[in-house]
């Protein structure tokens, strides 16, 4: 087990040190930020070269990435070009956001998907079953900013009961989170669902029946317990991606989270936050990543770390 | 959603004018044993929903956790900070004036040196003040200076509004203007693009307290209006030497109508009437600009009637806000053109009838009146009216295909000739003109290649590299001094950022000529020079000046939709209060 974590650990510094190198030197091919900063200015040519410089972007890359680096090992993420503010802080202001909805469209989609799962595996070809699987697709096909749209025409444009959009307030986060829960139900559904059918046919579940154990403890003890390990991996990666890639969902509902600073920071050129942020972004993912496996051996204790 | 990309993408458009905490082992256990074998019979009695619940919480605790546990660390930060939802409330009966903002997140800091967003200048400027201002015919109006004069072409004498205050109670005079600028030409504004704006200024000198001069290391005709911009606002001495440089970004003081109270990083800003208001205390006490870059939302917060006032609505929707009835439309002539520039090194519009036959070619009322709905104004220019230097005798290319035809031929330009045509292609609005203008080129014979480009990589290394095709889509908005001198260096002078190519000596001598004079009827005179042989070289296709659409609430008065984007809040006030 410590051996495995070490294992891991190097192998996640890698990661992390191939994604600073690619996302600092693709970066710097596609443009600088200094052209735009010279804003409501005449932007001369002894003008940028005097802002190249003072911003230290005049040095050669490699002594960029030098200190880019020493500043990653010393915590320092570096302060956004553009107005000077510290990348950690508004990584970790824009990152609690994301983390809020992304949590809470996966808590919500678990909720929707287990018991709607479950439900369609057990009735099998059933009507119920066909319902179920209509539903899931439907939430799957709905583009996530088509749905935010309709959710706020019917809840804050119709009915007034929730706002258009902005962030502070628990109602702030129903209709995002909704909006988001229903995609993640949509595919966790059908992964439930599909996954049950299989397990109720393995031959434990005929033994568990055998012995007598009521019906109840034999789906949900012995059938959903491991009928729901692809759902833990799913969980996993998707938190991992989730954190990057809500963007969409925050566009509609002008949700300050982590997409939308990183894409507005990319167009920017805004090279220490775009840097500052993939690293943490990558940080994250096999961190999730890392979580899925140990939380394997927790649910099935006859995986073994090795 | 066309209209969105477009509008999305405008809160770039100044630079033209230029802990992982893991679930411990306990919780994770105890989540676990909720479906051990030994405990299933408190379980089993259970219906559908409990296995739900075990679900939920087994996961979000044990294996979710990775956010999970850092969520509730995450929200209570949040709720602490945000106090004041961002709720439906409703204009009418609330004191509250919330504004739509388009532009979206200013990151945090309110320093105006530092800053180079649109969006700061947008809601700072009711926060904090410059010496002089523009007003919407583009003239100069007095705000911290109540007068100004040229002592001599290198030395500008302002002279101060006395008896104002910052909101701190630090006195405004001389001393804050030195420290203000000083700041700015030094070392500590090195790194903020508005130093670049003051490499004239060799030193700021206080005569009186009321009185401040700036010596000048050359001639700068431009000084006085250059101090209009946001970015050399003036800030309170003792305030930053006191609190620091840090302090005062997240806290601005300035002597402004309004307070900032709150700002919630990517989600809002809230101002308060600042009541010792040298201009006298603003009717409207609290004013929230909550940031929605998107259209959509914005249009909605104005259907759900959450906002009072809303930006930059999209042409597409102009009608829908015209027909609800608490709104009306309120429309801004803006100080950007849109405009298509061609690069003259790329053959074959390397000669000047070559590039006037492309301009013939192009409809530009059509395309004013079809994809901008009639949002939108002529021009001759690249510049608008209200800009000094713009030549109103100077009459547009009109749509002459016949005419475009026969230059065609005159410049020897065989049918079916290609023309690269690079363009923003995240702007869905100018994605449509230019397959416009793709179609009324073809039409008289050119083969049009259009060519989406990424913006930053169109304008940092296309265009400067003389990379970006034949002709690319270029927008300015007159580089914040209204003056045409902006324009002419960057876009007309020899081997300036943004004109690769094109090279006249002439242009460079009448530059020379009005950057070293404060005569402004000589300097007028150069330009008019410059406008004649600019449209007569053809070296842009002037598309049109852009619209602004504001939705504003019936119950809000005093609102002049402004060319800047900047809302004068003291200017406004409640309907029948």
């Amino acid at each position: 087990m410590g051996r495995y974590l070490l294992q891991r650990l190097i192998a996640t510094l890698v990661v992390l040190l191939g994604i600073s190198l690619i996302v600092f030197f693709v970066l710097r091919i596609t443009g600088d930020p200094v052209e735009a900063m010279l804003a409501g200015t005449t932007p001369t040519k002894e003008a940028i070269a005097a802002l190249t410089h003072a911003m230290g972007l005049d040095k050669p890359l490699p002594v960029q990435y030098w200190v880019f680096l020493t500043g990653l090992l010393h915590g320092n993420f570096g302060n956004s070009i553009y107005d000077g503010e510290s990348v950690f802080q508004l990584i970790r202001v824009r990152m609690a956001a994301t983390a809020l909805l992304a949590v809470t469209g996966l808590v919500l989609g678990v909720a929707l998907s287990v018991p709607l799962g479950v439900l369609a595996a057990l009735h099998k070809g059933r009507p119920t079953d066909v319902g179920v699987r209509t539903l899931s697709l439907l939430g799957i096909s709905f583009p996530s900013f088509w749905l935010g749209i309709m959710l706020v025409l019917i809840f804050a444009v119709k009915i007034h009961a929730l706002p258009v959009a902005g962030y502070g307030s628990w109602k702030n986060l129903v209709l995002p989170g909704v909006t988001l829960g229903i995609a993640q139900a949509g595919i966790m559904t059908g992964l439930v669902r599909s996954n049950m059918i299989d397990v109720m046919n393995e031959q434990f579940i005929q033994t568990a029946r055998a012995k007598g154990l009521p019906a109840r403890a034999v789906i949900y003890l012995h059938g959903l317990r491991n009928a729901l390990l692809p759902v833990v991996t799913y969980l996993g990666l998707s938190l991992g991606t989730l954190l990057g890639g809500v963007v969409i969902i925050e566009q509609v509902f002008a949700w300050p989270g982590i997409g939308e600073l990183m894409i507005t920071s990319i167009n920017r050129r805004d090279y220490p936050v775009v840097q500052g942020g993939a690293v943490i972004l990558a940080l994250f993912i096999v961190g999730s990543n890392l979580l899925v496996d140990l939380c394997y051996t927790l649910i099935d204790p006859r995986i073994k770390m090795s | 959603m066309e209209n969105g990309c477009r509008y999305k993408m405008r809160h770039r458009r100044r630079p033209f004018e230029p802990a992982v905490a893991y679930a411990t082992a306990a919780q994770t256990r105890a989540a676990g044993a909720a479906t051990d074998w030994e405990g299933n019979r408190l379980l089993t009695g259970r219906a559908l929903a409990s296995a739900t619940l075990i679900a939920v919480l087994g996961f979000a605790a044990a294996c979710g956790g990775g956010a999970s546990t850092s969520t509730p660390a995450a929200a209570s930060g949040t709720a602490s900070t945000t106090a004041a939802a961002t709720a439906p409330a409703a204009a009418s009966s609330s004191k509250t004036l919330t504004i739509a903002d388009s532009y979206g997140d200013p990151t945090g800091n309110w320093d105006p040196m530092e800053t180079s967003l649109i969006a700061t200048a947008e809601v700072l400027p009711n926060v904090v003040q410059t010496l002089v201002t523009f007003d919407a015919k583009g003239q100069l109006q007095p705000v911290l200076a109540t007068s100004w004069e040229f002592k001599d072409p290198k030395t500008v004498i302002f002279h101060l509004r006395q008896n104002v205050k910052f909101s701190n109670g630090e006195p405004f005079d001389a001393n804050a203007v030195k420290y203000t600028f000083d700041r700015i030409i030094g070392t500590d504004g090195a790194k903020f693009p508005v130093h670049s704006s003051y490499s004239s200024v060799a030193s700021v000198q206080v005569i009186d307290p009321s009185t401040v001069q700036f010596n000048l290391n050359r001639v700068d005709p431009l000084l006085v209006k250059k101090t209009s911009g946001y970015q050399s606002a003036i800030v309170p001495p003792q305030y930053i030497q006191s609190k620091g440089e840090q302090y005062y970004q997240t806290h601005p003081v300035g002597t402004g109508p309004y307070l900032m109270t709150d700002y919630k990083e990517g989600s809002s800003v809230t101002l308060q009437a600042n009541p010792d208001y040298w201009g006298g205390a603003p009717k409207i006490q609290k004013v929230v600009f909550q940031f929605l870059p998107d259209p959509t939302s914005r249009v909605s917060a104005v259907e759900a009637g959450s906002v009072a006032l809303a930006q930059m609505i999209p042409p597409s929707q102009a009608d829908a806000i015209k027909s609800l009835s608490g709104y009306t439309l309120g429309v801004a002539k803006t100080f950007t053109v849109y405009f298509v520039r061609i690069d003259v090194a790329h053959a074959p519009l390397n000669t000047e009838i070559a590039r006037q036959a492309v301009n013939y070619a192009i409809n530009k009322q059509e395309i004013i009146s079809k994809i901008l709905n009639g949002y939108g104004a002529m021009v001759n220019t690249v510049t608008v009216p209200t800009t000094f230097g713009y030549d109103p005798n100077i009459d547009p290319y009109p749509y002459d295909p016949a005419k475009a035809k026969q230059l065609m031929a005159q410049a020897g330009i065989k049918p079916g000739t290609q023309l690269t045509f690079d363009y923003d292609g995240s702007n869905g609005q100018f994605a449509e003109v230019a397959q416009a203008m793709a179609d009324y080129l073809n039409a008289v014979g050119f083969n049009v290649k259009l060519q989406p480009e990424d913006f930053q990589t169109l304008y940092t290394n296309l265009v400067p590299k003389s990379n970006a095709g034949n002709m690319y889509e270029f927008f300015w908005g007159g580089g914040g001094t209204l003056d045409f001198d902006g324009t002419a260096v960057s876009s007309y002078q020899k081997g300036q950022y943004w004109n690769p190519s094109y090279d006249n000596p002439q242009v460079d001598a009448l530059i020379k000529d009005e950057e070293n004079t404060v005569d402004q009827n000589k300097r007028l005179q150069d330009f008019y020079q410059i406008d004649q042989i600019v449209h007569q070289a053809a070296l842009d296709i002037p598309l049109y000046q852009t619209d602004d659409l504001w939705a504003v609430s019936k119950q809000l008065q005093g609102f002049v939709p402004p060319a800047d984007e900047q809302v004068r809040l003291e200017q406004l006030s409640w309907a029948g209060k």
